[in-house]
């Protein structure tokens, strides 16, 4: 791919524990618009240590993270670009559990200054690519673990991010449902080429993605 | 979906914890709605009765804030006679007596001639002798008494010769004897709880024409000169410093403290625990881009809601009491239950504060969550 990275990692370096604990070790990576990733690793790798530093969700020891030209820091502090550039993906869902897929889905939406009827036809779009119209006034407590994660998708589809940070979305999910999960991210990242950083320790997921790196102890391979 | 319909969906997901918590503050608000509405409903029925008697001074005992147990000097009366503002002078001596083991009632001893029988309808007679009696309409109702039949005050019998019907709860509730009987039987002769006093309000001073205010402070200046021992104040300045209303307000505020106390910590404890609990749900939010000055508001809006439904129920429950104790046959011939809409505004006024203020340690502790730690908490 000759595309200007979207995202430039040089010299990462991570830390834990006032330095006993090393995590990440002089990582080097770019990803490119478009791109579908998966960083592939066992546990403790340093594979979602390196995810959460790209999502700006913690901050590294040493070294630097470009979001295209800028710093990542620089980039973060910005109001609203986490909320308009970037979208996560989590293992565990984390949905509301007294909202409705509807609901759960406009989250991000209420932080955006737009018309309330705006707001609602962004979230219904956002559940139309996941494919849940049918449950749209659903409680999520009502849906299956491959529902739930594609309201947790739709909600990080719904301000149109750039890039989707995913951390281990099929651990979770049993192989059928993981799979049909994978075949959405994958159509995701064709029909709206949005850029995908997946972390998983599935060796099924790489078949799914671009291009692949494997992390172990803290280094890329 | 807006902030508020978050916060009240995430109280309504926890009815348990929300339901105990209302029912908590809804107590607290409950105990400060009873006791202040208590406080206020006899302060009420005091000012009530001094404007019905066109009180606008009232001289008694100085030094002794106790209607009960002051007494002064009758003759006082043909002193202050002599000041020509003064339109009216009546006595009043003031006792209590039991009706029996478990009901009292006011007993007043009035001046047969007394101006004030012209504010009461009364059905049946006025006093013309020592052993009469006029009785509330409020207490021959609750005694079974009609006109005719006899009443203990005191130990010593009086016929009843008249019902009266008082724009007062206090009077209403009350017996009416004459004057000197009263005196005799309190061992009292001569004495006197209070004098109400009427000013003529329309005057001139040092040639300029006055105001009622100006002329009821000059009358008072007055009788102060000419009778230093006594004490003359204006009827709203009496009730603020009786002093059973005013340790009743005392106590009722006191309690009420102690119980708004311990409604913001019970909110507290409730908004940090659910916080704790929500630690991973705030952390997304975090994560997708809200602000935290709206998680702020989020965590501050329930708390507010608690506040809020804890209000409403301390103002029903309150209100509850109140008519519940407004039956005891010391309180029944009293006043009734006054529904006070500006009292009822500022208890949900409070009701908020006391919300907002709980919900401050919490959202601060929401907003201080880290997402990458949030989001392992799970």
């Amino acid at each position: 791919m000759n595309e200007q990275p979207l995202i430039r990692v040089v010299d990462l370096s991570r830390y834990y524990q006032d330095g006993r604990v090393l995590a990440l070790d002089r990582v080097n990576l770019e990803i490119t618009q478009g791109e579908f990733l998966v960083i592939k690793g066992p546990s403790g790798s340093g594979k979602s240590t390196l995810l959460h530093l790209i999502g700006g969700l913690d901050l590294p020891t040493r070294g630097a993270i470009y979001f295209k030209d800028k710093t990542i820091k620089e980039v973060y502090r910005r109001r609203g670009f986490r909320l308009n550039h970037l979208g996560f993906v989590f293992q565990a869902f984390y949905l509301w559990p007294m909202l409705n897929v509807l609901e759960n889905v406009l989250l991000p939406l209420m932080e955006a200054s737009l018309k309330q009827q705006e707001k609602l036809q962004k979230a219904k779009e956002a559940i139309g690519l996941v494919d849940l119209q049918d449950k749209m006034y659903s409680s999520v407590n009502n849906l299956s673990t491959g529902q739930r994660q594609r309201v947790a998708i739709a909600r990080a589809l719904v301000m149109g991010p750039q890039l989707i940070l995913a951390d281990e979305p099929t651990g979770n999910l049993d192989s059928k449902t993981a799979e049909n999960i994978m075949n959405l991210f994958r159509m995701l990242n064709k029909q709206s080429r949005v850029t995908i950083v997946m972390v998983t320790h599935e060796e099924k997921a790489l078949e799914f993605s671009d291009r692949w790196i494997k992390l172990s102890d803290g280094k890329v391979q | 979906m807006n902030l508020p319909a978050l916060a009240f969906k995430n109280l309504w997901h926890r009815k348990i914890r929300t339901g105990l918590t209302i029912l908590g503050v809804g107590t607290s608000i409950a105990v400060f709605v009873s006791l202040v509405g208590l406080a206020s409903i006899f302060t009420d029925a005091f000012r009530q009765m001094y404007k019905l008697r066109q009180t606008d001074l009232v001289v008694r005992e100085k030094g002794n804030f106790d209607f009960l147990s002051s007494g002064i000097d009758e003759k006082y009366v043909e002193r202050i006679q002599q000041i020509p503002e003064v339109l009216s002078i009546s006595k009043i001596l003031i006792d209590f007596s039991a009706a029996n083991s478990k009901n009292y009632f006011l007993v007043l001893g009035w001046e047969q001639d007394s101006g004030l029988f012209s504010k009461l309808r009364i059905v049946g007679r006025t006093l013309q002798r020592d052993n009469e009696a006029l009785v509330g309409a409020a207490l021959v109702k609750k005694l079974k008494k009609q006109v005719g039949d006899s009443i203990e005050v005191k130990g010593a019998w009086f016929t009843i010769v008249g019902v009266f019907e008082s724009k007062s709860m206090f009077e209403e509730g009350s017996v009416i004897i004459a004057l000197d009987k009263l005196q005799k039987i309190k061992k009292v002769p001569g004495k006197v709880t209070l004098f109400n006093l009427t000013i003529q309000k329309h005057g001139f001073s040092a040639g300029r024409p006055v105001s009622g205010k100006e002329q009821i402070e000059r009358v008072r200046s007055l009788i102060t000169k000419l009778l230093p021992d006594i004490d003359v104040r204006g009827a709203e300045e009496i009730i603020s410093v009786d002093n059973s209303l005013a340790s009743f307000l005392n106590f009722a505020w006191a309690v009420s403290t102690v119980a708004f106390i311990a409604a913001i910590l019970g909110i507290i404890n409730t908004m940090v625990t659910s916080v704790l609990e929500q630690t991973s749900k705030l952390g997304i939010l975090l994560a997708i881009g809200w602000r935290k000055s709206r998680i702020l508001l989020l965590v501050l809006d329930e708390s507010i809601f608690l506040g809020l439904l804890g209000g409403i129920f301390g103002l029903i429950l309150g209100y509850g009491i109140m008519n519940v104790l407004m039956l005891s046959p010391q309180l029944q011939n009293i006043s009734r239950v006054n529904y006070n809409f500006i009292f009822m505004i500022k208890v949900i006024l409070v009701s908020l504060l006391v919300g907002f203020l709980s919900g401050i340690y919490p959202a601060i502790r929401a907003i201080s969550i880290k997402p990458i730690e949030a989001l392992r908490y799970e």
